[in-house]
């Protein structure tokens, strides 16, 4: 028996649903169900799944059903649908990181965060769509058709995570995994409303996901609410020892200072970021400053804290990240430079002409960059700044797409490897998302759950959605 | 000594790949234009790469990523001492406390 109607199934968050199914008021099979129905409707004009596997997913939670009534819930998640971006391994499938060069790269076995989700008694109805190999996109030049943005489907959703921002955007599914090597859970976070941790660097494996560039690359959770984030990485989170990045820690319950409010928290915000380094959209710089206000008004102690140049992180990230995505994708440059979408081709070829001494120099001043932002955490307890300077473009806008993809603020947490969540803080007067991001200290995710928490529920934004 | 000459305000050197491979000749030696030197330097960047093929059919995205590649290096700026670490800092394998 179901609390909700079965035709607004697909409005329950994760966490609802998760109540839900642990009273044996919701059937699994009956939720999974409704999410179908929507994906059908919505389907064609979003783009966000390149590979469903409903009928799979379907008998995953029958199985669920059964024995969460013969002895309760594995987890929270059980019998729930998570979607995986599809450069994430799912045994039975290929992972095609959406590009014609790896259509049939069928996977044995799971990605190390997809097996602990499976192991938590999740389903996974689909592989999503993303920019190739995470980083050409987007175009059209591809086997799979481009994510759209829910809030209106003429713009992109962000990327390089499109599809399981798209997805659970749109209500299509109630959480997704994404992947952020420059932001790219956080940036289709951003653009698509909804909230996008990146965590900290080596809290979440990521053996079985193909690598964009292996100092950078996270998994990260994909949610509409703050309390279905931590939620989700609950079941994510975990030492592996077969990730040579992964860290071993004691076990965290992430939700467990939701409610903690923002009293006391001491915040810097780093206006230069948006203000003088690279100059946000009147609207998305004046909802910062509103997101500002109501931080200090609900009790927070938010102050300007001064940090290097966004500048000077990118292109620390973007020497990095083209070296390692060059080293990965040697091979097929040379021999099959023609396979790539020719975005794809023009954003790995620059790897291959930057030197060894380059590379290092810029691992050398990383460790600089971390120090500076971890002087900044003697100051405050965390930081907030912009995620994206400008509200998501069109989608067929080549040129305003290019201008404005690098225009964000998140790569200096891919180079520090810092915790950073993207919520939302605002509506352009097109009707699109506006984000912010709150940043920690390394292993602090349930200070920024619970900071984001705060802020979500003062706001309000987690009401507004996509008319679709 | 070292610290004197390898400061943050010493501008950026020339691209390493540039000075190992850039032809040996000017363009008033050769008779050649600028432009067909820069296309020669830019095929032997490619060839250096390993990017024949790439050079054949994509030349213009070659082009590109030898401009911005060139970009890139100057985009921040050097640790001014000579021991800086890079990170992730090396660690022998059994060492298990992540990358970090």
């Amino acid at each position: 028996m179901s609390a909700a109607a079965p035709s607004d199934l697909h409005e329950l968050t994760l966490t609802e649903a998760a109540a839900l199914v642990r009273d044996k008021r919701l059937s699994p099979v009956e939720y999974l169900r409704a999410l179908r129905a929507r994906a059908a409707a919505l389907e064609p004009k979003l783009n966000a799944f390149i590979r469903p596997l409903w009928d799979e997913a379907e008998a995953a939670a029958r199985e669920a059903e059964a024995e969460i009534a013969r002895s309760g819930p594995r987890s929270p998640l059980h019998g729930l649908p998570v979607g995986l971006k599809d450069i994430i391994d799912l045994a039975g499938h290929p992972t095609t990181c959406h590009s014609k060069i790896l259509l049939d790269n069928v996977k044995q076995e799971d990605a190390a965060v997809v097996a602990r989700l499976r192991a938590a008694g999740a389903v996974f109805p689909g592989k999503l769509a993303t920019h190739e190999f995470a980083i050409g996109g987007p175009t059209f030049e591809l086997p799979f058709p481009p994510a759209r943005n829910p809030w209106n489907p003429a713009h992109h959703p962000g990327g390089s995570s499109s599809g399981s921002g798209t997805a659970v955007a749109a209500r299509m599914l109630p959480a997704a995994l994404g992947t952020d090597t420059g932001g790219s859970v956080r940036n289709p976070a951003t653009q698509c409303g909804i909230v996008g941790m990146k965590p900290t660097y080596g809290l979440v494996s990521r053996r079985g996901v193909f690598p964009l560039s292996f100092t950078l690359d996270h998994v990260g959770p994909m949610t509409r609410t703050v309390a279905d984030n931590a939620l989700l990485l609950n079941a994510m989170a975990g030492y592996d020892p077969l990730d040579p990045g992964s860290v071993e820690r004691p076990a965290e319950d992430y939700t467990r200072d939701l409610g903690g409010g923002l009293k006391g928290l001491r915040i810097g915000f780093v206006r230069h970021f948006h203000e003088t380094d690279t100059p946000a959209t009147p609207e998305v710089a004046a909802a910062l400053e509103e997101a500002a206000r109501l931080l200090a008004r609900e009790g927070a102690v938010v102050r300007d804290i001064t940090l290097p140049k966004l500048g000077e992180f990118a292109a620390v990230n973007r020497v990095i990240l083209t070296s390692e995505a060059a080293a990965v994708h040697e091979p097929w440059l040379r021999e099959r430079p023609g396979d790539y979408a020719p975005l794809t081709l023009r954003r790995l070829l620059p790897g291959m002409f930057v030197g060894g001494v380059d590379y290092v120099q810029a691992q050398r001043r990383r460790r600089e960059l971390v120090a500076a932002v971890e002087a900044a955490f003697r100051e405050v307890d965390l930081l907030l700044c912009a995620s994206s300077m400008d509200p998501a473009s069109r989608i067929d806008d080549e040129a305003e797409t290019e201008r404005t993809y690098p225009r964000q603020a998140r790569t200096p947490f891919n180079v520090t490897g810092h915790p950073a969540i993207s919520v939302m803080c605002g509506l352009s007067t097109g009707g699109l998302p506006i984000g912010m991001q709150f940043v920690g200290p390394s292993w602090s995710e349930a200070l920024l759950y619970r900071a984001a928490a705060g802020y979500e529920r003062a706001a309000g934004w987690v009401e507004r959605r996509p008319a679709l | 000594m070292w610290r004197q000459t390898w400061g943050r305000s010493r501008p950026v050197p020339p691209p390493l790949l540039l000075r190992h491979h850039a032809p040996r000749f000017r363009s008033g030696e050769t008779g050649m234009s600028s432009s067909e030197d820069e296309a020669r330097e830019a095929e032997s960047l490619a060839r250096a790469a390993g990017l024949t093929k790439a050079w054949a059919e994509h030349r213009a995205a070659v082009l590109e990523a030898i401009a911005a590649a060139r970009k890139f290096r100057d985009g921040f700026v050097r640790p001014a001492d000579p021991a800086a670490e890079p990170m992730p800092s090396y660690r022998v394998p059994g060492t298990q406390e992540g990358a970090r």
